[in-house]
């Protein structure tokens, strides 16, 4: 099962999405096993910004049909204290190690894959581009050219692969994922959540203390499906698709609409080995 | 795992465990629960997530209670659970109550509210277990509720109907706890009756152990959901508590927010 992703040699093809497994944590609530028995061919971390966040008020979930809404502020310690802190833990981890970054504009971006790219145990970049850019308010993951001008900025400052995650609130995320490919980008990783709104049951006023959120979990992967085929078919670079994938067959499927790796996100949540369990079930079946 | 008992205690269900291969849990640590079979199966598809559940009582050999309050689509779950049926369990989790310091001069004073009795109950237990002389003070609803005390005798109740105990909430044998002499205070229950121990506790200078809740996914701090706003800023309920000392607390509400900080 093992598989090559841009020169990468993975033992299989399930990592985990950014954000919803930290091995550190794991690792204090279930001990070394955590990091021995990986559940991941790879980790790719939770997105780190340049400056420490808090993230968003709470309350930061809800729960829906076999979903979830979040909103969750992407909160992390900021890069100094990752690198001191984080990093040197997790290049013990025994899979390779991908890191996610997102900068609030150009000069920070810039800052933050020049620090990632030293680092001897990182073996490739995520561009985390749902976020606005400040002078525009235009989201740069929902906007070819808006995408286009972030890896061009980047790309020269590393040899490492570059990773777009994708937003799936685009009008045309195959147009986005193909501007990010001529600009130099040498993955895509899709689909981040999806907008979602939940609303109080009492007072009917926005649940979330962020106001929106993002909708995750097996409800989503119908959507995260048809894009990754659109995707696919779109670029020539190979992807990491994900999106509600909750077991072998889910797994396979993303593959089956072209996708060279699969991320299990949220399915870590309600069970913290799901990683292991959905690599196993697609062993099994692409071993027959 | 199978469940290997259940019983009810007043409207609660108590479901118990067996797992020989448990790590010792301490009194405030919580499992995220789920059945193995038919989880997800009510109107709409939920429940999805993995339910945060204290346990009420550990037997030291692997045999430990959960008490489950069958109020939502996963609790109510929960609650049908037979003996027989299998049960999906991650956990402990979470910091658990501290340790009470050997030269602590206070004397444990431990307040519950509702469902709130699991974690106070598993305390008092192994205070008691320990020859610890501490407050147990229980308020609940009404009798229905109140049923679940019979089998701590030597609790303090207050119902809001006065039907079992004294009328009223818990903060009078609080009050008269806390006039008794020097108190360290160790509560769980719902948010208001909480908010109104801190600051009965803030006012006399009482230290004051509170274990939260908070929606939460993972249970294991991967995925920064149960966010609770503290004078440190935000913390993570299932890593960082569900047990928050008082002294950090400038507030405690149902949503975890908490405004004029």
């Amino acid at each position: 099962m093992s598989v090559n992703f841009c020169g990468i040699e993975l033992a299989h093809p399930v990592v985990n999405s950014s954000g919803t497994f930290d091995p550190l944590a794991a690792r204090r609530a279930f001990g070394d096993a955590a990091f021995t028995n990986f559940p991941f061919s790879a980790h790719v971390t939770k997105t780190i910004t340049v400056a420490a966040r808090q993230g968003n008020r709470p309350p930061r979930l809800w729960e829906a049909p076999t979903s979830l809404i979040n909103s969750i502020g992407l909160p992390n310690k900021g890069i100094e204290r990752w690198l001191a802190e984080d990093y040197p833990q997790l290049r013990e981890l025994p899979v390779p190690l991908i890191v996610n970054v997102m900068g609030f504009d150009t000069d920070e971006l810039i800052q933050l894959v020049g620090a990632v790219a030293q680092l001897a145990d990182v073996v490739a970049i995520e561009l985390n581009v749902s976020c606005p850019n400040v002078e525009t308010g235009t989201i740069i993951g929902s906007d070819p050219d808006e995408c286009s001008r972030t890896v061009n900025a980047v790309r020269g400052l590393t040899t490492l692969p570059l990773i777009v995650k994708l937003t799936p609130n685009a009008t045309d995320p195959a147009a986005v994922a193909l501007a990010a490919q001529e600009a130099g980008a040498d993955a895509i990783s899709m689909i981040n959540t999806l907008r979602g709104l939940a609303l109080d049951p009492t007072t009917l006023e926005p649940w979330l203390g962020g106001g929106t959120g993002g909708v995750s979990g097996p409800a989503v992967k119908a959507v995260a499906l048809a894009q990754t085929a659109s995707v696919c078919a779109a670029v020539s670079i190979p992807i990491i698709g994900m999106g509600g994938i909750d077991s072998g067959h889910a797994a396979r499927e993303f593959l089956a609409a072209g996708a060279t790796l699969v991320a299990v996100g949220t399915a870590s949540f309600t069970d913290p080995t799901a990683g292991s369990r959905i690599s196993a079930e697609l062993g099994a079946m692409t071993a027959h | 795992m199978s469940i290997v008992e259940t019983r009810s205690l007043g409207l609660y269900q108590v479901i118990k465990v067996q797992d020989d291969q448990a790590p010792e849990v301490r009194p405030g640590q919580f499992h995220m629960l789920s059945a193995t079979v038919g989880w997800g199966g009510e109107g709409g598809g939920r429940p999805w997530l993995a339910r945060a559940i204290s346990f009420l009582s550990s037997d030291g050999n692997g045999g430990i209670e959960f008490l489950v309050d069958g109020i939502g689509p996963g609790t109510r779950q929960l609650a049908l659970l037979k003996q027989g049926d299998q049960l999906d369990l991650v956990g402990p989790l979470g910091n658990g109550f501290p340790e009470l310091a050997a030269s602590e001069e206070t004397t444990p004073c431990l307040v519950a509210g509702g469902i709130g009795i699991a974690p106070i109950l598993a305390l008092s237990q192994q205070l008691a277990l320990a020859g610890t002389e501490h407050d147990l003070i229980l308020g609940f609803r009404n009798a229905e509720f109140a049923d679940a005390a019979a089998a701590w005798p030597d609790a303090t109740v207050a119902t809001d109907d006065g039907s079992v105990g004294e009328q009223g909430t818990v903060m009078a044998p609080l009050a008269r706890a806390l006039d008794a002499g020097p108190r360290t205070v160790y509560a769980c229950g719902p948010p208001l009756m909480l908010e109104a121990v801190r600051s009965r506790c803030e006012e006399s200078d009482t230290p004051a152990w509170f274990a939260l809740e908070a929606p939460m996914a993972c249970g294991f701090g991967a995925c920064f959901g149960c966010a609770v706003e503290t004078k440190n800023g935000i913390v993570r309920l299932c890593v960082d508590g569900p047990v928050i000392s008082g002294s950090v607390l400038a507030g405690i509400t149902s949503t975890g927010r908490v405004d004029g900080q």
